[in-house]
């Protein structure tokens, strides 16, 4: 950590305390899922308990899988912008996954056992379950680690606060491939006595270290007389051309410099666009109310992680989304779990917004029941892990005819999501960007209908036919979309060389092909990808069982400039003994 | 109020932790209760091929079987994997692994009813469809759960491995075979896409399910095909009365080895009228001689 | 080529390339709204900059003369302050007087690159600094009254670590 505290006093030299080493007990929250929720295989699940595969290393469905890594997805058009680039993350966090241990420790060690791609962790949080206080335990830059597995046990902050809910952040957009947690350890000491551990609970015990307010007081007298204060000179609009780089934070302690400083520090231009994310630990209810009274055009707002778990939170809000309805074009909410049906009506009178993202708010929507109906200019919708139903979605297709990014992944109520395609093949002719991974009510008659969007560029339809026949329906979209850039056909187990050959001679554009889990697909394919598709960047063959190791080599060595995904596998199942 | 309870409940879980729960020290009445049932298990198995023999935990040949703990529940199971995907290139063995594995770690993470191994069969079924690797083939497969809640064992099976349970001499329940017809059982399969049509399948919710209360020293057995085909009933029931009320696990463990020995032994006997050979002769096929499979035996008694 | 000569407030006077010194907005509207052409031999005064600083920004304008446009000003424009070029930094190492009369200076001539580095330069200034630190970096005097400093403080409060 940045300024380790000479002074610091460990709890447990103080009292007596037991030292307690425990695995994760339950899991509280998490951004990222690479499965369908009823499915343990790659699930946040797996976190729980003891570590079931390391120090084995590779690509195992009993360990905890981020649905992302590198910059593949980054590159995609509907990936999300940051609203606010000032208040962007120097460490880059993308996901978080949140966990409770049985029993609440002051916290010393923290194991992380990594199996797959290590080195994606960037901060680890602690609180207790019953406060909304977090604290930072750990953080750092995301690091290269070499491929094998490996016990990840960082250095933390010494507190002397009990802590029984982690929460770590990852950035695996440095990663090769997919990076796995098998589990999680957190060791640290509890107060024998419960009159200790009571008063710790409540955070009495410690006095909390003074404010570090003085260091700079004297230097206050001199500034009258050494150098010149040359802000004064700047004009208003000067100092707001200076301002608008600053981030939120800066923004804050701006605003206690002077007087001056104070009155331009709330100039509404300022804050047209707020991006809370970096900040989720800090926003509360006063947060908003501070932000309300900046606010009065607000265009961008993105409170993704922010406000669970904070009693009041949602009607705030609410009302703070109402006070901007006008003006507000881009709102993401990501992971907000507390968006109700409710909040959904207040967003739907928000009729100038263009892009809205709703990944993880996992029940939002209310079944038989229009949400969102008044939304008419979206160009962009991401609605990952929602329980949005079929009829519902194609209402809002239909009212949106310039919607160019739909993002559905891992939508289990969407049941038929043939017809969800055929509505927004006669609604949206616009779209470019179909992301339905994993969702699994896809057929090959709903898979042709893709073939009537002329202007479609990326398709995500990873898992989607998994033990279904797909007969021709590639041809469809071979056809029907020549500037194919990105196409994710993972795990379609019924397609083979003869079937994909077509989109190989056709599909020019195609960038991005991700064709794992096909067990007929052969080296001799692969060959002709390479050759014949010549913006090719990325090709997933993992777990395309009839191509051999070393023909992926030779691959690889004849195309150093396209990345060949060939997963860790392990050849039969003795490592769980 | 409020305070005084969350000093309780931490104390509970510290006691835990600590290896001292001491029933007085606690005013849960749910610590003080120490009648639950549980199971002492033994497994026993070979695997047809003598030659090859893989050593792999929970494997037999082509057989799979688990046993798994949670906090309410004792859980037992065995699969036996279809042969005939030999000749596709498809190993056997582990589809009915990759089910055995998978229910027993949805077991382990609590993710299962014990009022319901079937929907764990089915759990662990759907679940190989979420796997990269495509796991194909097809198995039978019989799950049973101990519910300490209630003391009731709760059961599923599909196709023709099974159970049994003895108590007092006799024995009480036991599980029925579910053919398709002669020597084809019911199974769960995941075939290749396009061999689809030519497949048995069935839906693992086709398990028949019974339940049964259990008393102190009943004795269960959980066992493939190749144990029902070779041993008669009176042989088995005859193993099974040795180890009535028995909490020695090693001494289950040799009846245990006694069962699967002699299930192998006969199974290889050419002159021998074994059972599948009756079941043959009554569907008009003229066969003798015990019938050549993997075996896997668990034997497992009730303590309460 | 043809030049311009551009008079500092001091009395200075610089010959410089028409399309360097139309880089700067004010310029290029005031020989527009003038009609000057280039035979003539017009001097162009700038009250407003001393010779020093126009020595600066001519030497700035000059090395991004062929700098493609600035995107013009909207909501989307690049906000960080990280994208600051090694020469722009070199070039703004500098006295705190000497970058705030490029700022004033890049606001009167307005020439939109150079105002927007030298604005992002005092704002890495000032990030991450608490209130007091900004005060003495910039040589600020602190005019709230011990109660309305602890009110601001409050208000502001939010973003603090506690």
């Amino acid at each position: 950590m940045d300024n380790l505290k000479s002074d610091f006093v460990p709890a447990e030299t103080l009292i007596k305390m037991y030292h307690l080493e425990q695995y994760v007990h339950v899991i509280l929250d998490y951004t990222s899922r690479y499965n369908n929720s009823n499915s343990s295989y790659y699930s946040p699940f797996n976190l729980i308990g003891k570590y079931e595969i390391y120090p084995f290393y590779g690509d195992y469905p009993e360990t905890y899988f981020l649905r992302s890594y590198g910059t593949w997805w980054k590159k995609s058009d509907s990936c999300q912008s940051n609203y606010r680039p000032q208040d962007f993350d120097p460490l880059g966090a993308e996901d978080y996954v949140t966990v409770e241990f049985e029993s609440a420790v002051v916290p010393r060690d923290i194991c992380i056992y990594e199996t797959y791609n290590p080195g994606a962790v960037v901060r680890i949080w602690g609180k207790l379950a019953s406060d909304t206080h977090w604290v930072l335990l750990w953080r750092g830059h995301p690091q290269q680690y070499p491929s094998k597995s490996r016990k990840f046990h960082p250095k933390i902050r010494p507190v002397n606060q009990l802590v029984n809910v982690i929460r770590l952040e990852f950035n695996q957009s440095h990663l090769q491939y997919h990076y796995s947690v098998d589990a999680i350890l957190l060791g640290g000491f509890q107060p024998v006595s419960d009159l200790y551990y009571n008063m710790m609970e409540r955070g009495l015990f410690f006095l909390k270290k003074p404010e570090e307010a003085s260091k700079f007081s004297d230097m206050d007298k001199y500034s009258e007389f050494f150098g010149e204060d040359y802000f004064v000179k700047l004009p208003y609009e000067v100092m707001i051309h200076i301002f608008q780089y600053l981030d939120l934070k800066s923004l804050c302690r701006c605003a206690r410099v002077n007087k001056r400083w104070n009155e331009i520090v709330n100039d509404p231009f300022l804050y047209q666009t707020l991006s809370l994310k970096p900040y989720w630990y800090l926003v509360n209810c006063n947060t908003i109310d501070y932000f309300m009274k900046k606010c009065t055009s607000l265009k961008k707002l993105d409170i993704s992680w922010c406000g669970n778990d904070i009693e009041g939170f949602d009607k705030k809000l609410a009302i703070f989304i109402g006070a901007n309805c006008d003006t507000l074009t881009h709102c993401s909410l990501s992971n907000c779990k507390y968006i109700s049906r409710e909040m959904l009506t207040e967003l739907s009178t928000c009729r100038n917004l263009v892009d809205l993202r709703l990944k993880n708010v996992t029940n939002c929507f209310k079944l038989d029941n229009p949400s969102l109906q008044y939304l008419d200019k979206l160009v962009t919708l991401d609605l990952t892990a929602t329980n949005i139903e079929d009829g519902d979605l194609i209402c809002i297709l239909k009212e949106n005819p310039n919607l160019k990014h739909l993002i559905i992944d891992l939508c289990e109520h969407l049941t038929n999501l043939d017809i969800v395609v055929e509505a927004a093949a006669d609604y949206n002719p616009k779209l470019t960007c179909w992301s339905s991974w994993k969702t699994l009510s896809l057929t090959a008659e709903g898979v042709k209908k893709f073939g009537k969007f002329p202007l479609m560029k990326e398709l995500d339809l990873g898992w989607c036919l998994i033990n279904k026949d797909p007969g021709d329906c590639l041809r469809y979209i071979v056809d029907g979309c020549p500037h194919l850039s990105r196409l994710i056909l993972s795990e379609w187990r019924g397609l083979n060389d003869h079937l994909i050959i077509p989109l190989i001679m056709t599909c020019k554009e195609l960038t991005q092909l991700d064709i794992f889990g096909i067990k007929n697909i052969t080296a001799e394919l692969c060959e002709k990808a390479l050759l014949y598709l010549p913006k090719l960047r990325l090709l997933d063959i993992s777990f395309c069982d009839s191509i051999r190791q070393d023909e992926v080599e030779i691959l690889r060595r004849q195309y150093p400039h396209i990345t060949i995904q060939r997963s860790c596998q392990y050849s039969s199942m003795n490592y769980l003994n | 109020m409020m305070h005084s309870l969350l000093i309780t409940g931490r104390l509970i879980s510290r006691a835990i932790w600590n290896g001292l729960a001491n029933a007085s020290q606690t005013a849960d009445p749910s610590l003080q209760r120490r009648s639950e049932p549980c199971l002492v298990s033994a497994v026993c198995g070979f695997s047809k091929d003598r030659k090859i023999q893989r050593l792999i935990k929970g494997q037999f040949g082509d057989d799979a079987w688990f046993t798994a703990k949670y906090k309410t529940a004792d859980v037992l199971g065995v699969a036996d994997g279809v042969g005939g995907w030999r000749a596709y290139g498809i190993d056997p063995g582990e589809f009915s692994l990759h089910l055995m594995r998978t229910c027993e770690r949805l077991v382990k993470l609590g993710r299962f009813t014990p009022t319901n191994p079937s929907e764990l069969l089915a759990n662990s079924y759907y679940e190989l469809m979420s796997h990269k690797k495509a796991i194909l083939g097809s198995s039978t497969a019989c799950v049973v759960i101990l519910n300490k809640e209630n003391s009731t064992l709760y059961t599923a099976n599909i196709g023709d491995s099974g159970y049994m349970v003895v108590r007092r001499g006799r024995i009480v329940r036991k599980s029925e075979e579910q053919q398709h017809y002669f020597n084809t059982p019911f199974q769960l399969s995941l075939p290749p896409p396009g061999a689809r049509r030519d497949v048995l399948s069935d839906r693992p919710d086709a398990a028949a399910q019974d339940n049964i209360p259990v008393e102190d020293g009943d004795v269960i057995l959980v066992a493939t095909d190749g144990v029902f085909d070779n041993l008669p009933h009176n042989v088995i029931l005859n193993e099974l009365l040795k180890v009535q009320g028995e909490r020695c696990a090693s001494r289950l463990q040799m009846v245990a080895n006694s069962i699967a020995w002699m299930a192998r032994n006969l199974s290889f006997d050419e002159t021998f009228i074994s059972p599948f050979a009756e079941s043959a002769f009554a569907n008009g096929i003229n066969t003798i001689g015990g019938k050549p499979d993997d075996i896997t035996v668990i034997l497992a008694t009730v303590a309460i | 080529m043809p030049n311009i000569k551009l008079q500092s407030s001091d009395g200075e006077t610089f010959e410089v390339d028409v399309e360097i010194a139309k880089c700067s907005v004010t310029i290029k509207t005031m020989l527009e709204d003038l009609g000057m052409d280039d035979e003539e031999e017009e001097v162009v005064p700038l009250p407003n900059v001393n010779s020093a600083i126009l020595r600066k920004v001519i030497h700035w304008a000059t090395y991004h003369k062929d700098d493609p446009p600035p995107p013009e000003d909207d909501e989307n424009k690049e906000k960080r302050t990280d994208d600051i070029s090694s020469w722009d930094a070199d070039f703004l190492k500098v006295d705190q007087g000497t970058l705030f009369e490029l700022i004033l200076a890049a606001n009167y001539l307005d020439i939109k690159g150079l105002l927007d580095v030298t604005c992002k330069t005092v704002a890495n200034m000032i990030k991450g600094k608490a209130p007091e630190e900004i005060r003495k970096t910039f040589n600020i005097k602190n005019d709230f009254t011990a109660s309305e400093e602890e009110q601001v403080r409050k208000e502001n409060e939010w973003c603090e670590e506690k």
